[in-house]
């Protein structure tokens, strides 16, 4: 099996003791940061990112990838113990998850999210192994049209599955679409929307554009609320815990989150959201056994299905990003933006152009959820204290890394004052409740999509329909619009507010 | 007349935004939809953006939902006044006679302003704080990530 010699390949390369360094530096740093309260998973990636830009490209990707599930398990670890939820995936787990902390559970959610997880993980990655190649194959057939209607219906994915107000996402969207668009056009050399600075030539920075709204907007937002934010408590958990029945109640609903997130996850648009959830009604559905606590109350299977759906969705995202250059989320965007950083274009070339890093990545994978499995249960005592860290002084900190990491990536003090202009508009963007997702994705998708445009209406003398006359670009976009629709017939909506209301009370 | 609510008027800036992009994009030069030009796309998307911002704008409107919350007016002034600092204390500004200061003394400076931004803390606190933070980002940026930067004023 070519595959299996590809897998053996990538791990000897992952397993090189350089590369296992910083798959470590990175899951500790990544699980460090994501576990303070204050920061998602797309804050503490879009933070660290920036140290990853001094390696070469497979340790820095890598370190990347530890970083990111790091980030994720951080963030599940202050779900469960605190009720915040640092992305809409894990808003889920904070329900049963919380409710077991509160029983004095703290020690057994967290083995159990982590056993989840490892588990997820490694399904996970056998399926990249397995599909990523296939879908890369079937991707030569995709000419401009097809791209282009696929990143239609990656961005419409991405606001039919953020939690607010519809047109306010899609408002996002394009005005991501917009900010894209500033510096050189790559075609024609002109430069666009930079109101005459010589510094905006090459564009706006994304992790100028992440930060502003992830933290900063995000830390103000905070210091507001900040009575209620200081009086949190964290219980003591000095150790993680799982009994045998515990085990045997949550393993069925592992399997099913499983399956379930490793599905939801390789839709372009971003399925971990759509995951989590999707695992937690049908826990709920196959009912309440005998001995078992109520959901939301603490139910084993109502932690460990989502937040094994979501950590298996978090696993297959890399499958449309890496072999279409489409990001499901906001973290995987600032994963592309970031490969491109290191020369790497995502798409089905790079199983051929890069297969070393593709392996690499694949094998570290695996390593960087099994690396974090180990760690993660003698080590939870410190992430515990680092939850009582006072706010008050984790936000300078955050101000700190931000501010030195965006003078770092472009050693240019204007980019800091770019920063100081958009932390604004994230502040006054979380305000408003006008999300920060799907303006990433749009401006992570804008320059290609209007790339892919134009080579589409190039090639048929600027005829439209070409988009709708290929079957396969056309069944893309009637997706997106079918899925435009879905989210503005009312009864869906209701529904859909219904669900994200349940979850977040 | 009631005031507008404020995510009315936030909805028509992003209208604004888009009416002024339509009007740039127009200068790029269309093209034709077969060669489209510099500005095809981008007329495209602030199109769509404006009309977006009107929907928005009226969905708003109709709402009728005020944010009760004040502007957090300090924290933001301190956060911003923050990053000004750092960006005159690090690269220095010639026309203004200020000269570079190196970055433990820029962040430094950054950590001590920021931190004002939050609930009140006394002198002491806030010193050993901005000392340990930026021994922490000498120790990152420097040390691990070799950032090339004069860390002193007399290495500026």
């Amino acid at each position: 099996m070519e595959v299996f010699d590809n897998l053996i390949h990538g791990f000897s390369l992952a397993l090189s003791s350089s590369n296992l360094l910083y798959a470590l530096i990175g899951c500790l740093v990544g699980t460090l940061v994501g576990v303070l309260p204050g920061l998602g998973p797309v804050a503490t990636v879009a933070m660290l990112l920036p140290a990853t830009y001094v390696l070469d490209p497979i340790p820095g990707i890598i370190m990347m990838a530890s970083i990111y599930y790091g980030a994720q398990y951080g963030g599940s670890t202050t779900a469960i113990l605190m009720k915040l939820p640092g992305e809409s995936a894990s808003l889920v787990t904070t329900l049963d998850g919380y409710a077991m902390t509160q029983k004095g559970r703290a020690g057994t959610a967290l083995g159990l999210a982590a056993i989840g997880s490892f588990f997820a993980g490694c399904v996970g990655t056998l399926v990249l192994a397995l599909f990523a190649p296939q879908l890369a194959q079937m991707a030569f057939y995709f000419e401009a049209p097809e791209y282009f209607a696929l990143m239609c219906l990656g961005l419409m994915g991405a606001v039919a599955l953020s939690s607010g107000d519809v047109p306010k996402a899609l408002l996002m969207t394009v005005l991501g679409l917009l900010l894209s668009l500033v510096g050189t056009d790559i075609t024609s050399g002109e430069t666009r929307f930079t109101l005459g600075q010589l510094e905006l030539e090459d564009g706006l920075d994304f992790a100028i554009v992440a930060m502003a709204w992830f933290g900063f907007g995000e830390i103000i937002w905070n210091l507001q609320h900040t009575e209620s934010a200081e009086e949190l408590s964290v219980q003591k958990v000095s150790q993680l815990r799982v009994s045998r029945a515990d085990m045997r109640a949550a393993m069925p609903a592992i399997l099913r989150g499983t399956l379930i997130g490793t599905a939801f996850g390789v839709l372009p648009g971003g399925g971990a959201v759509l995951a989590s959830f999707a695992s937690y009604s049908v826990e709920k559905k196959i009912g309440q056994r005998n001995g078992e606590e109520a959901f939301g109350q603490g139910n084993v299977r109502g932690l460990a299905g989502p937040e094994t759906a979501n950590n298996a969705g978090a696993q297959t995202n890399f499958i449309p990003m890496l072999t279409l250059g489409i990001p499901s989320g906001p973290t995987m965007a600032l994963m592309i933006a970031a490969l491109s950083v290191h020369d790497i274009q995502v798409g089905p070339q790079i199983l051929t152009r890069n297969p070393d890093l593709f392996w690499a990545l694949v094998a570290s994978m695996w390593i960087g959820n099994l690396l974090l499995l180990i760690l993660n249960f003698p080590l939870i005592g410190i992430w515990v204290r680092l939850l009582r860290i006072p706010y008050r002084w984790l936000f300078p900190g955050i101000v700190l890394f931000c501010t030195v990491g965006v003078y770092c990536i472009a050693s240019n003090p204007f980019s800091v004052l770019m920063l100081a202009f958009f932390i604004f508009f994230g502040y006054a963007a979380r305000r408003y409740a006008f999300e920060g997702a799907p303006l990433m994705l749009g401006f992570v998708l804008g320059s290609e999509m209007e790339e892919f445009l134009r080579r589409a209406l190039t090639v048929s003398g600027g005829d439209w329909s070409v988009f709708v006359q290929r079957p396969i670009s056309g069944s893309f976009l009637a997706l997106a619009v079918g899925l435009l629709v879905m989210m503005s017939s009312s009864a869906v909506r209701r529904k859909r507010e219904q669900v994200f209301i349940e979850a977040s009370a | 007349m009631k005031r507008l609510p404020e995510q009315v008027l936030a909805a028509l800036f992003l209208t604004a935004v888009g009416v002024v992009a339509m009007l740039r994009s127009w200068s790029y030069g269309l093209g034709s939809s077969s060669t489209p030009g510099s500005g095809y796309f981008p007329l495209l998307v602030s199109a769509v953006l404006t009309l977006l911002g009107l929907i928005v704008a009226w969905r708003e409107w109709r709402a009728r939902e005020v944010v009760q919350s004040p502007w957090p007016w300090r924290s933001l002034g301190f956060i911003s006044a923050a990053l000004l600092a750092f960006v005159l204390l690090i690269g220095g500004v010639r026309a203004w006679g200020v000269p570079a200061f190196g970055l433990l003394p820029a962040t430094f400076v950054l950590v001590t302003l920021s931190s004002r931004a939050g609930p009140a803390m006394g002198w002491r606190e806030t010193l050993v704080l901005s000392t340990i933070l930026t021994a922490l980002a000498w120790l990152v940026f420097v040390q691990l990530l070799s950032l090339s930067v004069p860390l002193w004023p007399w290495t500026a």
